[in-house]
């Protein structure tokens, strides 16, 4: 709920700031690059692709997926808007955007024996994905250049398993579900195409 | 920003006008612009958190008074049996454990249609051993005695109390010398908290019994006075006049010279943990623990000794024995450590030093018995297999009666009452190679 709101603030917040003069629109562009995430439970790193689309002058629509390392593997893709806050070419920008995350664990992470009195091997669920930052353009030049983001992005999804549980002296199995929110500093770093 | 575009309308008024400028002096400014993105940081980094929501299931603890729960021990009408655990036979009946609750009394002097015919209710039994007309069980920390001339109204006894302290539960879940846990009642809980965390010991679910498994054992008894014949599984055995019990790491002794009143009589230390079974054969008591079968020279019967001891990889393991040979299952998987399923066979001509004569490979093999040369084992789902036993060192399958997982059988007197995951059945082995399924006692889930 928190990041539903804070994407709909920070969409109106940007929305004054469009440029007046002139549109481009309809330019495809695209992007991979590497993220660091830095949350609660440790530090990792996310490879993601971009596909985007320029409404208008400063205004572009962009989908995107990623491998996301952070806790468990997961494959967010996702819906961003970016919002230019100048008209010059090294330029900050803000972005903001959702979609899915979908849970792809390594074989180490799927529970595999590691949780004890499970009966059932551990199934994932996926879950929400969210992201929201500043970024800014470090150098364009024919289309090409570098880009540096700084934001937070939350992930969520599930896993569950039937466990053994000690009633007394016999054992009942029982099911048990985790739902993980995990919210991290993103820092990005992307090399635009 | 320099560049930015702001309708020129709402700059009419000199406030507004001043606004503008100002925020627009401000944002141009890098050290500005650093120290919002600084902020940003700061307020991004309390929404850092891994959060966890856990649903899950957990048993809680109903205690009561050992007052309360004594006045419960007595004769009730005959229930479906829905769990069952050890068995014992006197006589033309079956003693049958609900675990935890009491014993069901079976007729099977007619074993193609036997009789459910009474329940004794006994809060917390999960062993029993028969001497006489007295039946001898375990009531949470106590050993009860009842009178069972007439299995459907019995008389209780004498209590012997505190002498199984180790029916103990684990994290924290300790009753006290005047309560015991007769109950659990299940809890779905939602928990939310910080990922990472884990339960550890601090989970409400981790619930241990150390002493789950008891067993009762045969032997020969004093003249007017016989014993009945137990299982492998059992922690009780009877030998004569004594009433030997197995916990954890030690045995008890209880003189039974007066059947109706047991004397707890000494605590001998095994110096050994993961205690399971106990095997009582003429003066000697053959011990299955985890690792290992143990041999007690009781011929001094307060005071039985050990003679030897036959070690092996971690399993559980119940043993029977005859003169010259012992047969031990081990069994892994579930609460049963370890990564083996056979059965050994080992020769016990030499009480201070056995030797193993010979492995086979089993499925899942628990409780045996046997009668003369025929070996019977509980072999979990490949069901009762019936071995010519004549030669130890090469067993010979004789028949194999296909069950769901069974759990301990006593073979006496042409049949086999086995207890299986779906009853408890009666098979007649008069001709073991066509052994089979005489009558059935079904057990129904509650």
């Amino acid at each position: 709920m928190r990041h539903t709101l804070a994407l709909l603030v920070a969409l109106g917040l940007v929305a004054p700031a469009w440029a007046q003069r002139g549109f481009d629109a309809g330019k495809l562009n695209g992007a991979f690059g590497i993220s660091l995430l830095n949350g609660e439970g440790g530090v990792n790193g996310r490879l993601g692709v971009e596909a985007g689309y320029e409404l208008r002058r400063g205004l572009s629509a962009h989908l995107g997926t990623a491998l996301d390392y952070y806790h468990t593997r997961t494959v967010p893709v996702y819906l961003e808007i970016h919002q230019a806050l100048s008209d010059k070419p090294r330029r900050f920008f803000a972005y903001a955007g959702g979609g899915l995350n979908l849970a792809w664990p390594l074989e180490d992470e799927a529970g595999s024996g590691r949780i004890w009195g499970m009966v059932t091997p551990v199934t994932y669920r996926g879950g929400l994905y969210s992201q929201i930052g500043i970024g800014r353009t470090l150098g364009r030049q024919a289309g090409r250049g570098f880009v540096i983001r700084m934001g937070h992005s939350f992930k969520s999804f599930t896993e569950s398993y039937t466990e053994r549980v000690w009633q007394g002296n016999t054992w009942t199995e029982a099911p048990r579900s985790h739902r993980y929110g995990l919210g991290r500093l993103d820092i990005t770093l992307q090399y635009l195409l | 920003m320099r560049n930015f575009a702001f309708p020129e309308a709402a700059l009419a008024s000199p406030q507004a006008s001043y606004v503008y400028q100002s925020c627009r002096d401000m944002l141009t400014r890098p050290s500005i612009r650093t120290g919002l993105l600084l902020a940003g940081t700061v307020f991004l980094s309390s929404c850092l958190k891994d959060q966890v929501t856990e649903r899950y299931t957990f048993f809680r603890p109903v205690y009561r008074t050992k007052a309360e729960v004594r006045s419960e021990a007595r004769s009730a009408a005959p229930v479906a049996v829905s769990n069952p655990g050890k068995l014992f036979i006197k006589g033309g009946y079956v003693f049958l454990n609900e675990v935890d609750r009491g014993i069901h009394v079976i007729d099977f002097s007619q074993p193609t249609a036997p009789k459910n015919i009474a329940f004794i209710k006994i809060p917390g039994c999960v062993d029993m051993a028969v001497r006489g007309n007295h039946l001898y069980a375990d009531c949470y920390t106590d050993l009860v005695s009842m009178d069972i001339t007439d299995p459907r109204q019995v008389v209780v006894k004498h209590f012997v109390e505190g002498v199984f302290p180790h029916r103990r539960f684990g994290n924290g879940f300790v009753a006290d010398t005047n309560l015991v846990i007769t109950e659990w009642k299940r809890v779905d809980t939602v928990v939310r908290s910080r990922a990472g965390a884990g339960m550890g010991w601090g989970d409400p679910r981790e619930l241990s019994f150390s002493d789950m498994r008891a067993a009762t054992g045969s032997a020969m008894s004093s003249p007017g006075v016989t014993n009945g014949v137990g299982g492998s599984m059992a922690r009780f055995g009877l030998l004569d006049d004594r009433l030997y019990t197995v916990s954890w790491s030690d045995l008890k002794v209880f003189n039974t010279a007066d059947p109706s009143k047991p004397v707890y009589t000494r605590t001998i230390s095994l110096n050994q943990g993961d205690i399971e079974t106990i095997f009582p054969y003429r003066n000697r008591l053959f011990l299955g623990s985890q690792t290992g079968m143990f041999i007690y020279d009781a011929s001094n019967k307060d005071n039985p000794t050990r003679l030897g001891q036959f070690t092996h990889a971690r399993a559980c393991d119940p043993v029977v024995a005859d003169d010259t040979h012992a047969f031990v299952t081990l069994r892994s998987g579930g609460p049963c450590a370890g990564n083996i399923n056979q059965l050994d066979v080992i020769d016990v001509t030499s009480l201070t030093s056995p030797k193993l004569v010979k492995t086979y490979p089993m499925k899942g093999p628990a409780g045996l018995s046997k009668d003369g040369n025929l070996l019977f084992v509980c072999d979990g789902s490949d069901g009762l297999k019936i071995y010519d036993a004549a030669r130890p060192d090469n067993l010979v399958l004789l028949k194999t009666i296909p069950l769901a997982d069974t759990y301990d059988v006593i073979a006496w007197n042409r049949i086999a009452l086995t207890v299986a995951k779906d009853g408890i059945h009666f098979i007649d082995y008069t001709n073991p190679q066509q052994a089979f399924v005489a009558g059935k006692i079904v057990i129904s889930k509650s």
